[in-house]
């Protein structure tokens, strides 16, 4: 009897355990892998075989809060002609003759209590540290110059925030962020 | 810290693929190994401790089986204790690519702790051996267990450090890593991996045929030995689904879960192996084999989902220096076929009907020669080199921006033969005839000229790609 209960009693907590873990691995998915895009935009090729930098498509991250997206006549400037027989580059002229803009899905997102400046921190670093725009977007977003479609590697938690703006002396003080 | 990052090799991906199997068997057996030892030794502790306050007779023979069964000869101590920290530290070196990042220091400052825990642990099993009474070894034993419990809370969170890039920087002392959830999960891991080892190694305890009275001592050391794998077991799913909550997300992928879900189907399975060890004292051994079977592949998976999760942090990281390497050698190839043109005194001008080829295939997708496409009508910009096709090749070698209105022009990866012929033939179209070129381009030419060709795979200057971020930084 107790040889019966203690056995059912086992598959019983394992179970849920299972349960608990699939739970756990459709909240990542939903919720925390790296987003669908509707084009794959190969990163890695733009930087590194192209040569392109960041703010030559990202051009707004020393100018104001976002970096931006680049407008899609920027991409039509080369893609009329560049690489047409791609099926991303397809589907950017399908969406560029439509007239339509490209719904991205957004990686990195904020919490709305937070105010965050790209052109705040870029000018700092330049200024105080002599880093260019260019060689400073890795410290956040990580090595995109090796992705295809980008995906977050950092938390973007508080503490980590708390933690750089320590050691790099910047103020800690709430309404540095929450205004 | 720069001459052992010499040490350093540039890694290929099939280097770094190997590295980072390496780390995960190292890991494997050293890890289980000592948490057999601290297994072992604690649970030693807790029938000493029965055995100085209940006068219990059981005890005092249980607490000096296990040390026997579980510590091991100094041999093991050294070679599954001791020898593999190094090989980890290197190994973590290698696929950070630092020796000065901050987990592969705390991995060094380990192997102190280990060497004086290990330490204080032979001169324990040595009391036991000769039979020293219980309140005389006890603080031995407890201040190996201490040793090994605040090192290994330092290495388990610094190996768990190497799937969490983002606070590399931030964690300059070793008790930082001790108090981050993360290093928690992974060290009350460890002490349930601790409690499996003995727990099995103890339900497979054959007892002595030449002693009567062994058969019931084993018998029930079974039990208690099943008892705690049991419950280390059930620990296990509460405390991956806590550090799963708490794995950063550059660290998480499909293949992180399954591991989990694989691993809790084993553990199920092991468990219910334990629970009839448990229930039937007379259980036949092959049940404590089986039992070991199933929680051992649950452990693999455990330390595969750990391996996983650090190649995933590191993908971009890696993808990196593969492609610092692949550059290199690219760059060491294409003077060495500078060099061997030269010393054959191969024909300096290009191939023109060669040329068209490969501007038809690469070239006219962003120029004509009539009309801007991408860049700019070859018709006006590629006169300026008429006459000068060295010019032209160095361009196309290193393109750099020369009008503002066009988009850069990319590398394109094209050999140095290749861009000679296709430059003669763009001449040629734009009446700038075809002058003599120097094979392999002007400034590289000069310096290979009077030197032996270098073999294709030979790096120049054996810098090691951590010297070469420190320089970047």
């Amino acid at each position: 009897m107790i040889k019966r209960v203690g056995g059912a009693v086992l598959t019983g907590y394992f179970s849920l355990a299972l349960v608990a873990t699939l739970g756990l691995k459709a909240y990542w998915h939903d919720y925390k892998s790296k987003p669908v895009q509707p084009i794959e935009f190969p990163h890695v090729k733009h930087v590194q075989v192209v040569g392109l930098k960041c703010t030559d498509c990202h051009q707004y991250v020393d100018k104001g809060k976002h970096a931006g997206i680049p407008p899609m006549s920027k991409c039509m400037s080369c893609h009329e002609s560049a690489a047409t027989d791609r099926p991303g580059v397809q589907k950017l002229t399908k969406y560029w003759k439509n007239e339509a803009p490209i719904p991205w899905s957004k990686v990195h997102n904020l919490p709305p209590f937070v105010y965050f400046s790209h052109k705040r921190h870029v000018k700092f670093f330049q200024t105080n540290r002599g880093i260019q725009p260019n060689d400073l977007c890795k410290e956040c977003h990580g090595q995109v110059k090796e992705m295809t479609t980008v995906r977050q590697v950092r938390s973007l938690t508080m503490g980590w925030c708390v933690s750089c703006h320590r050691q790099n002396g910047a103020s800690v003080d709430c309404y540095t962020c929450h205004k | 810290m720069d001459s052992l990052n010499k040490l350093i090799a540039h890694p290929t991906s099939e280097h770094l693929a190997l590295l980072h199997f390496v780390l995960f068997a190292v890991l494997l057996v050293h890890v289980l190994y000592v948490g057999l030892v601290v297994g072992g030794t604690a649970l030693s502790v807790l029938f000493s401790g029965f055995a100085v306050a209940n006068g219990d007779a059981f005890a005092r023979r249980a607490a000096r089986r296990v040390v026997m069964e579980t510590l091991g000869t100094p041999a093991a101590m050294l070679t599954l204790g001791i020898l593999p920290i190094p090989v980890i530290l290197f190994t973590c070196a290698q696929i950070v690519p630092d020796f000065a990042h901050n987990p592969v220091r705390f991995v060094a400052l380990v192997l102190g702790g280990a060497v004086v825990a290990f330490g204080l642990l032979h001169a324990y099993a040595k009391t036991v051996q000769a039979d020293v009474s219980v309140l005389k070894r006890l603080p031995l034993a407890l201040a190996a267990l201490g040793v090994f419990l605040a090192t290994y809370l330092v290495f388990i969170g610094s190996i768990s450090l190497l799937y969490d890039p983002e606070y590399w920087r931030f964690m300059v002392l070793p008790c930082q890593v001790m108090f981050s959830w993360h290093a928690l999960a992974k060290f009350l891991q460890f002490l349930c991996f601790a409690g499996i080892a003995v727990g099995v190694r103890l339900v497979l305890l054959t007892p002595n045929p030449d002693d009567e009275d062994d058969a019931q001592f084993v018998a029930t050391l079974r039990k208690h030995g099943a008892a705690h794998a049991l419950g280390a077991s059930m620990g296990l799913p509460l405390l991956m689904a806590f550090h799963s909550v708490h794995t950063p997300v550059v660290a998480r992928s499909a293949g992180f879960y399954n591991a989990i879900l694989v691993c809790l189907v084993f553990l199920c399975l092991g468990a219910h192996k334990l629970w009839s060890v448990i229930t039937d004292v007379e259980a036949r051994p092959r049940v404590g084999v089986q039992a070991l079977v199933l929680l051992g592949i649950a452990v693999v998976t455990v330390f595969v989902q750990d391996s996983g999760a650090r190649a995933t942090a590191l993908t971009e990281e890696n993808a990196l220096l593969v492609a610092q390497m692949d550059a290199e050698r690219e760059e060491a190839l294409a003077k060495y076929e500078a060099a061997m043109e030269e010393a054959e005194g191969g024909s300096a001008a290009g191939d023109g009907t060669l040329g068209e080829q490969v501007f038809k295939k690469v070239c006219s997708t962003c120029h004509a020669f009539d009309k801007k496409v991408v860049g700019p009508p070859l018709g006006e910009a590629a006169k300026k080199y008429a006459g000068n096709p060295q010019g032209l090749i160095d361009f196309v070698t290193s393109p750099r921006k020369i009008q503002p209105d066009f988009p850069n022009m990319p590398k394109l990866g094209l050999s140095a033969k290749d861009i000679r012929n296709v430059a003669t033939y763009v001449l040629q179209q734009v009446g700038g005839g075809t002058a003599p070129v120097k094979p392999g381009g002007g400034e590289s030419s000069q310096q290979t000229k009077s030197a032996t060709p270098a073999q294709p795979n030979a790096v120049p200057e054996p810098t090691s790609p951590a010297a070469t971020a420190g320089q970047a930084k």
